[in-house]
Protein backbone atom coordinates (compact mmCIF):
# COMPACT_ATOMS: atom_id res chain seq x y z
CA UNK A 1 0.00 0.00 0.00
CA UNK A 2 1.61 3.22 -1.12
CA UNK A 3 0.98 6.74 0.11
CA UNK A 4 -1.63 5.55 2.60
CA UNK A 5 -4.17 4.53 -0.07
CA UNK A 6 -6.74 1.85 0.76
CA UNK A 7 -5.48 -1.19 -1.14
CA UNK A 8 -9.07 -2.32 -1.80
CA UNK A 9 -9.55 0.72 -4.06
CA UNK A 10 -6.43 0.10 -6.16
CA UNK A 11 -6.94 -0.96 -9.79
CA UNK A 12 -7.23 -4.70 -10.13
CA UNK A 13 -7.86 -5.25 -6.42
CA UNK A 14 -10.26 -8.07 -5.48
CA UNK A 15 -11.90 -8.49 -2.14
CA UNK A 16 -12.67 -12.07 -1.27
CA UNK A 17 -16.08 -12.12 0.36
CA UNK A 18 -16.42 -15.87 0.60
CA UNK A 19 -15.40 -17.67 3.77
CA UNK A 20 -13.51 -20.93 3.87
CA UNK A 21 -15.63 -23.84 5.08
CA UNK A 22 -12.78 -24.66 7.45
CA UNK A 23 -13.60 -21.54 9.41
CA UNK A 24 -16.96 -22.89 10.52
CA UNK A 25 -15.49 -26.08 11.99
CA UNK A 26 -13.49 -26.73 15.14
CA UNK A 27 -11.26 -25.17 16.41
CA UNK A 28 -13.00 -22.18 14.88
CA UNK A 29 -16.13 -20.65 16.34
CA UNK A 30 -19.07 -19.92 14.01
CA UNK A 31 -17.98 -16.29 13.67
CA UNK A 32 -14.55 -17.44 12.39
CA UNK A 33 -12.58 -16.76 15.55
CA UNK A 34 -10.16 -19.26 17.00
CA UNK A 35 -11.36 -21.07 20.09
CA UNK A 36 -8.58 -21.27 22.63
CA UNK A 37 -10.48 -23.84 24.71
CA UNK A 38 -9.51 -27.03 22.89
CA UNK A 39 -12.13 -29.73 23.34
CA UNK A 40 -9.97 -32.33 21.55
CA UNK A 41 -7.17 -31.82 24.09
CA UNK A 42 -9.73 -32.10 26.88
CA UNK A 43 -11.12 -35.35 25.48
CA UNK A 44 -7.63 -36.87 25.54
CA UNK A 45 -6.82 -35.77 29.06
CA UNK A 46 -4.69 -32.69 28.31
CA UNK A 47 -5.29 -29.20 29.60
CA UNK A 48 -7.81 -27.59 27.21
CA UNK A 49 -6.40 -24.10 27.78
CA UNK A 50 -2.94 -22.77 26.92
CA UNK A 51 -0.73 -22.86 30.01
CA UNK A 52 2.65 -21.37 30.70
CA UNK A 53 5.36 -23.69 31.99
CA UNK A 54 8.91 -22.86 33.03
CA UNK A 55 11.49 -23.67 30.35
CA UNK A 56 14.05 -26.29 31.41
CA UNK A 57 16.42 -23.50 32.48
CA UNK A 58 15.37 -19.99 33.46
CA UNK A 59 16.28 -17.25 35.93
CA UNK A 60 13.16 -17.98 38.02
CA UNK A 61 12.84 -21.76 37.52
CA UNK A 62 16.47 -22.74 38.08
CA UNK A 63 17.97 -19.95 40.23
CA UNK A 64 20.82 -22.30 41.20
CA UNK A 65 22.22 -21.90 37.66
CA UNK A 66 22.08 -18.11 37.79
CA UNK A 67 25.57 -17.60 39.16
CA UNK A 68 27.27 -19.63 36.44
CA UNK A 69 24.82 -18.78 33.65
CA UNK A 70 23.30 -15.34 34.36
CA UNK A 71 21.83 -14.50 30.95
CA UNK A 72 18.74 -15.79 29.16
CA UNK A 73 19.51 -17.21 25.70
CA UNK A 74 17.20 -17.85 22.77
CA UNK A 75 17.57 -17.85 19.01
CA UNK A 76 15.71 -16.23 16.14
CA UNK A 77 15.20 -17.57 12.65
CA UNK A 78 14.83 -14.51 10.46
CA UNK A 79 17.42 -11.86 9.76
CA UNK A 80 18.15 -8.93 7.51
CA UNK A 81 19.21 -11.13 4.63
CA UNK A 82 18.73 -14.82 5.32
CA UNK A 83 15.72 -17.11 5.40
CA UNK A 84 16.02 -19.62 8.25
CA UNK A 85 19.11 -21.84 8.10
CA UNK A 86 20.29 -21.32 4.54
CA UNK A 87 21.43 -18.76 1.90
CA UNK A 88 24.75 -18.28 3.71
CA UNK A 89 26.50 -19.47 0.56
CA UNK A 90 25.25 -16.49 -1.53
CA UNK A 91 28.12 -13.98 -1.55
CA UNK A 92 25.99 -10.87 -2.08
CA UNK A 93 24.02 -11.75 1.04
CA UNK A 94 26.87 -13.11 3.12
CA UNK A 95 28.74 -9.81 2.77
CA UNK A 96 25.93 -7.99 4.53
CA UNK A 97 26.16 -10.38 7.49
CA UNK A 98 29.37 -12.38 7.18
CA UNK A 99 29.61 -13.95 10.64
CA UNK A 100 27.19 -15.47 13.15
CA UNK A 101 26.30 -12.78 15.67
CA UNK A 102 24.88 -12.74 19.18
CA UNK A 103 22.92 -9.67 20.18
CA UNK A 104 23.86 -8.32 23.59
CA UNK A 105 22.81 -5.19 25.50
CA UNK A 106 25.56 -2.52 25.92
CA UNK A 107 25.50 -2.89 29.75
CA UNK A 108 25.80 -6.68 29.66
CA UNK A 109 28.64 -6.33 27.15
CA UNK A 110 30.49 -3.63 29.10
CA UNK A 111 30.33 -5.73 32.29
CA UNK A 112 32.22 -8.44 30.39
CA UNK A 113 34.67 -6.17 28.58
CA UNK A 114 33.04 -7.01 25.26
CA UNK A 115 33.07 -4.53 22.39
CA UNK A 116 31.05 -4.52 19.19
CA UNK A 117 32.42 -7.08 16.77
CA UNK A 118 34.42 -9.04 19.36
CA UNK A 119 34.27 -12.83 19.07
CA UNK A 120 32.60 -14.26 22.16
CA UNK A 121 32.01 -17.69 23.63
CA UNK A 122 28.40 -18.33 24.62
CA UNK A 123 28.13 -21.26 27.01
CA UNK A 124 24.99 -22.99 28.28
CA UNK A 125 24.79 -26.07 30.55
CA UNK A 126 24.61 -28.12 27.32
CA UNK A 127 27.01 -26.65 24.77
CA UNK A 128 29.48 -23.96 23.90
CA UNK A 129 29.15 -21.77 20.79
CA UNK A 130 31.10 -18.91 19.25
CA UNK A 131 29.57 -15.72 17.87
CA UNK A 132 30.53 -12.16 17.05
CA UNK A 133 29.04 -9.73 19.57
CA UNK A 134 26.53 -7.27 18.12
CA UNK A 135 25.96 -4.52 20.68
CA UNK A 136 22.19 -4.04 20.59
CA UNK A 137 20.54 -1.35 22.75
CA UNK A 138 17.15 -2.81 21.79
CA UNK A 139 17.54 -6.11 23.64
CA UNK A 140 16.73 -6.78 27.31
CA UNK A 141 19.87 -6.35 29.43
CA UNK A 142 19.41 -9.86 30.92
CA UNK A 143 18.96 -11.58 27.55
CA UNK A 144 21.12 -12.46 24.56
CA UNK A 145 19.87 -13.78 21.24
CA UNK A 146 21.56 -15.35 18.25
CA UNK A 147 20.53 -16.14 14.71
CA UNK A 148 20.33 -19.87 14.07
CA UNK A 149 21.48 -21.83 11.03
CA UNK A 150 25.13 -21.27 10.17
CA UNK A 151 26.05 -24.60 8.59
CA UNK A 152 26.90 -23.24 5.12
CA UNK A 153 30.20 -21.71 4.13
CA UNK A 154 30.71 -19.20 1.32
CA UNK A 155 33.36 -20.25 -1.15
CA UNK A 156 33.58 -16.90 -2.99
CA UNK A 157 34.30 -15.00 0.21
CA UNK A 158 36.49 -17.73 1.70
CA UNK A 159 34.21 -18.08 4.73
CA UNK A 160 33.80 -21.53 6.24
CA UNK A 161 30.61 -23.11 7.53
CA UNK A 162 30.36 -23.41 11.30
CA UNK A 163 30.74 -26.79 12.98
CA UNK A 164 27.53 -28.21 14.42
CA UNK A 165 29.07 -29.42 17.67
CA UNK A 166 30.90 -27.53 20.44
CA UNK A 167 32.56 -24.33 19.33
CA UNK A 168 30.39 -23.70 16.26
CA UNK A 169 27.30 -21.54 16.02
CA UNK A 170 24.64 -24.25 16.30
CA UNK A 171 22.04 -22.74 18.61
CA UNK A 172 20.07 -26.01 18.78
CA UNK A 173 22.92 -27.61 20.70
CA UNK A 174 22.50 -25.03 23.47
CA UNK A 175 19.16 -26.33 24.75
CA UNK A 176 18.01 -29.07 27.07
CA UNK A 177 16.59 -32.18 25.41
CA UNK A 178 15.10 -33.50 28.64
CA UNK A 179 12.01 -35.32 27.41
CA UNK A 180 9.80 -34.25 30.31
CA UNK A 181 10.91 -30.62 30.52
CA UNK A 182 11.94 -29.49 27.06
CA UNK A 183 9.07 -30.68 24.87
CA UNK A 184 5.40 -29.89 24.65
CA UNK A 185 3.60 -33.23 25.12
CA UNK A 186 1.04 -32.59 22.38
CA UNK A 187 2.83 -30.83 19.54
CA UNK A 188 6.39 -31.84 20.60
CA UNK A 189 7.65 -28.29 20.02
CA UNK A 190 10.93 -27.71 21.82
CA UNK A 191 11.55 -24.97 24.31
CA UNK A 192 14.23 -22.82 22.66
CA UNK A 193 15.38 -21.12 25.83
CA UNK A 194 18.22 -21.64 28.25
CA UNK A 195 20.67 -19.76 30.45
CA UNK A 196 24.18 -18.84 29.32
CA UNK A 197 27.34 -17.05 30.25
CA UNK A 198 29.08 -14.90 27.63
CA UNK A 199 32.80 -14.15 27.64
CA UNK A 200 35.38 -12.86 25.21
CA UNK A 201 36.79 -15.62 23.02
CA UNK B 1 25.13 22.19 -14.60
CA UNK B 2 22.94 19.76 -12.74
CA UNK B 3 24.08 18.19 -9.52
CA UNK B 4 22.62 14.75 -8.78
CA UNK B 5 22.64 12.99 -5.44
CA UNK B 6 20.71 10.75 -3.07
CA UNK B 7 17.98 11.22 -0.49
CA UNK B 8 17.44 8.73 2.34
CA UNK B 9 14.11 8.75 4.20
CA UNK B 10 15.27 6.97 7.36
CA UNK B 11 11.72 6.56 8.73
CA UNK B 12 10.72 4.54 5.67
CA UNK B 13 13.72 2.20 5.74
CA UNK B 14 12.71 -1.35 6.73
CA UNK B 15 16.36 -2.41 7.06
CA UNK B 16 16.15 -5.10 4.37
CA UNK B 17 19.52 -4.27 2.73
CA UNK B 18 17.99 -4.78 -0.71
CA UNK B 19 19.77 -1.57 -1.87
CA UNK B 20 23.15 -3.10 -1.02
CA UNK B 21 22.34 -6.32 -2.82
CA UNK B 22 20.76 -4.59 -5.86
CA UNK B 23 23.86 -2.38 -6.18
CA UNK B 24 26.14 -5.40 -6.13
CA UNK B 25 23.97 -7.40 -8.47
CA UNK B 26 23.41 -4.69 -11.11
CA UNK B 27 27.00 -3.50 -11.15
CA UNK B 28 28.43 -7.02 -11.00
CA UNK B 29 30.68 -6.09 -8.08
CA UNK B 30 33.22 -8.72 -7.10
CA UNK B 31 32.84 -10.65 -3.82
CA UNK B 32 34.22 -8.77 -0.83
CA UNK B 33 33.55 -5.26 -2.17
CA UNK B 34 30.48 -3.16 -1.38
CA UNK B 35 29.79 0.23 -2.97
CA UNK B 36 26.68 0.79 -0.87
CA UNK B 37 26.41 0.06 2.83
CA UNK B 38 23.58 0.34 5.33
CA UNK B 39 24.63 1.96 8.60
CA UNK B 40 22.72 1.47 11.82
CA UNK B 41 22.19 4.14 14.47
CA UNK B 42 20.62 3.34 17.86
CA UNK B 43 19.11 6.00 20.09
CA UNK B 44 17.50 5.98 23.54
CA UNK B 45 17.79 3.38 26.28
CA UNK B 46 15.99 0.04 26.65
CA UNK B 47 13.02 -0.35 26.43
CA UNK B 48 12.46 3.10 24.89
CA UNK B 49 14.81 2.69 21.94
CA UNK B 50 14.84 3.93 18.38
CA UNK B 51 16.79 2.23 15.64
CA UNK B 52 17.47 4.12 12.41
CA UNK B 53 19.42 3.11 9.39
CA UNK B 54 20.91 5.09 6.56
CA UNK B 55 22.06 3.68 3.28
CA UNK B 56 25.22 5.35 2.03
CA UNK B 57 27.44 5.13 -1.01
CA UNK B 58 29.41 7.84 -2.84
CA UNK B 59 28.21 11.32 -1.85
CA UNK B 60 29.02 12.75 -5.33
CA UNK B 61 30.42 15.88 -3.65
CA UNK B 62 30.30 19.26 -5.35
CA UNK B 63 33.96 19.64 -4.35
CA UNK B 64 35.24 16.05 -4.40
CA UNK B 65 38.35 15.70 -2.21
CA UNK B 66 39.14 12.38 -3.89
CA UNK B 67 39.46 13.97 -7.33
CA UNK B 68 41.66 16.74 -5.95
CA UNK B 69 43.95 14.15 -4.32
CA UNK B 70 44.27 11.80 -7.29
CA UNK B 71 47.74 12.11 -8.86
CA UNK B 72 46.74 10.15 -11.95
CA UNK B 73 43.72 12.19 -12.96
CA UNK B 74 41.57 9.07 -12.76
CA UNK B 75 38.70 10.68 -10.86
CA UNK B 76 36.52 13.21 -12.60
CA UNK B 77 33.38 15.15 -11.95
CA UNK B 78 30.90 14.81 -14.79
CA UNK B 79 29.88 18.41 -15.53
CA UNK B 80 26.50 17.55 -17.07
CA UNK B 81 25.23 15.53 -14.05
CA UNK B 82 27.66 16.34 -11.24
CA UNK B 83 28.42 12.67 -10.68
CA UNK B 84 31.93 11.72 -9.55
CA UNK B 85 33.32 8.86 -11.63
CA UNK B 86 36.55 6.90 -11.67
CA UNK B 87 38.43 5.65 -14.72
CA UNK B 88 39.83 2.33 -13.52
CA UNK B 89 42.27 2.18 -16.44
CA UNK B 90 43.93 5.40 -15.28
CA UNK B 91 43.93 4.49 -11.56
CA UNK B 92 47.40 3.58 -10.24
CA UNK B 93 46.10 2.12 -6.95
CA UNK B 94 47.90 4.59 -4.66
CA UNK B 95 44.83 5.01 -2.42
CA UNK B 96 45.31 8.78 -2.06
CA UNK B 97 41.55 9.07 -2.65
CA UNK B 98 40.84 6.82 0.32
CA UNK B 99 42.85 9.11 2.60
CA UNK B 100 41.17 12.21 1.18
CA UNK B 101 37.52 11.05 1.25
CA UNK B 102 35.89 12.01 4.59
CA UNK B 103 33.17 9.35 4.16
CA UNK B 104 35.18 6.17 3.56
CA UNK B 105 33.76 5.70 0.07
CA UNK B 106 36.63 4.45 -2.18
CA UNK B 107 36.84 0.65 -2.44
CA UNK B 108 39.60 -1.56 -3.81
CA UNK B 109 39.06 -5.08 -5.04
CA UNK B 110 41.49 -7.72 -6.24
CA UNK B 111 42.88 -5.40 -8.93
CA UNK B 112 43.83 -2.78 -6.31
CA UNK B 113 42.22 -0.06 -8.40
CA UNK B 114 39.61 2.26 -6.96
CA UNK B 115 35.94 1.52 -7.57
CA UNK B 116 32.74 3.12 -6.29
CA UNK B 117 29.16 4.17 -7.03
CA UNK B 118 28.62 6.12 -10.28
CA UNK B 119 24.92 6.69 -9.55
CA UNK B 120 24.18 4.05 -12.22
CA UNK B 121 24.89 6.45 -15.10
CA UNK B 122 24.40 3.59 -17.54
CA UNK B 123 20.84 3.05 -16.26
CA UNK B 124 20.23 6.81 -16.29
CA UNK B 125 21.09 6.88 -19.98
CA UNK B 126 18.24 4.38 -20.44
CA UNK B 127 15.85 6.57 -18.46
CA UNK B 128 16.00 4.36 -15.36
CA UNK B 129 16.74 5.30 -11.76
CA UNK B 130 19.73 3.74 -9.95
CA UNK B 131 19.45 0.05 -9.01
CA UNK B 132 19.44 0.82 -5.28
CA UNK B 133 16.55 3.30 -5.31
CA UNK B 134 14.63 1.28 -7.92
CA UNK B 135 14.65 -1.79 -5.68
CA UNK B 136 13.84 -0.06 -2.36
CA UNK B 137 10.51 -1.62 -1.26
CA UNK B 138 9.81 1.16 1.26
CA UNK B 139 10.64 3.86 -1.29
CA UNK B 140 13.01 5.21 1.35
CA UNK B 141 15.80 6.19 -1.00
CA UNK B 142 15.63 8.48 -4.01
CA UNK B 143 18.03 9.86 -6.55
CA UNK B 144 17.58 13.27 -8.13
CA UNK B 145 18.90 16.79 -8.47
CA UNK B 146 19.92 18.55 -5.27
CA UNK B 147 16.98 20.91 -5.71
CA UNK B 148 14.50 17.97 -5.78
CA UNK B 149 16.28 16.24 -2.92
CA UNK B 150 16.34 19.45 -0.87
CA UNK B 151 12.55 19.70 -1.18
CA UNK B 152 12.11 16.04 -0.14
CA UNK B 153 14.35 16.57 2.89
CA UNK B 154 12.56 19.80 3.90
CA UNK B 155 9.17 18.03 3.78
CA UNK B 156 10.43 15.35 6.13
CA UNK B 157 12.34 17.47 8.70
CA UNK B 158 15.63 16.61 7.11
CA UNK B 159 18.67 18.34 5.74
CA UNK B 160 21.64 17.99 3.50
CA UNK B 161 24.64 16.25 5.01
CA UNK B 162 27.06 18.95 6.13
CA UNK B 163 30.67 18.83 4.99
CA UNK B 164 33.44 20.89 3.40
CA UNK B 165 33.23 18.86 0.19
CA UNK B 166 29.49 19.66 -0.17
CA UNK B 167 28.26 16.06 -0.26
CA UNK B 168 25.07 15.51 -2.29
CA UNK B 169 23.34 13.37 0.35
CA UNK B 170 20.08 14.42 1.98
CA UNK B 171 18.70 12.65 5.04
CA UNK B 172 15.27 12.93 6.63
CA UNK B 173 14.42 13.26 10.29
CA UNK B 174 17.35 15.25 11.59
CA UNK B 175 17.58 19.04 11.40
CA UNK B 176 20.53 20.76 9.76
CA UNK B 177 22.00 21.72 13.15
CA UNK B 178 22.57 18.06 14.07
CA UNK B 179 24.81 16.74 11.37
CA UNK B 180 24.87 13.09 10.45
CA UNK B 181 28.55 13.41 9.56
CA UNK B 182 30.05 12.18 12.86
CA UNK B 183 27.37 9.49 12.93
CA UNK B 184 28.25 8.31 9.43
CA UNK B 185 31.92 8.28 10.28
CA UNK B 186 31.45 6.21 13.44
CA UNK B 187 28.64 3.78 12.59
CA UNK B 188 29.21 0.09 12.10
CA UNK B 189 27.87 -1.15 8.81
CA UNK B 190 25.56 -4.09 9.21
Amino acid sequence: MRGGADCRTLPGARVFAGRSTRLSREPYLPQGKVAIYNTTFEKHGYNPLPVWVEPPESLTGTPELKEKYPLIFSDHHTSKVYNAGWLRHVPNLREVMPHPTVQIHPEAAAARGIRDGDWVVVESPHARTKFQAEITPGIRPDTVMALHGWRQGCEELGLPGCPLSDGGANTNAMYSVDFDKAFDPVVTAMSSQTLVQVRKA
Amino acid sequence: MAQLGFFIGTERCVQCRACEVACKSWNGIEPGVRWRRVLQDWGGAYPEVADRTISVSCMHCEKPACAAACPAGAISKRAEVGVVTVDRNKCIGCRSCSKACPYGVPRYGKSGRMQKCDLCLERRAQGKEPACTATCPGEASKAGTIEELGRMAAQRSGARLAGDTLPALFISGRPAGESWLPVIQSLPSR
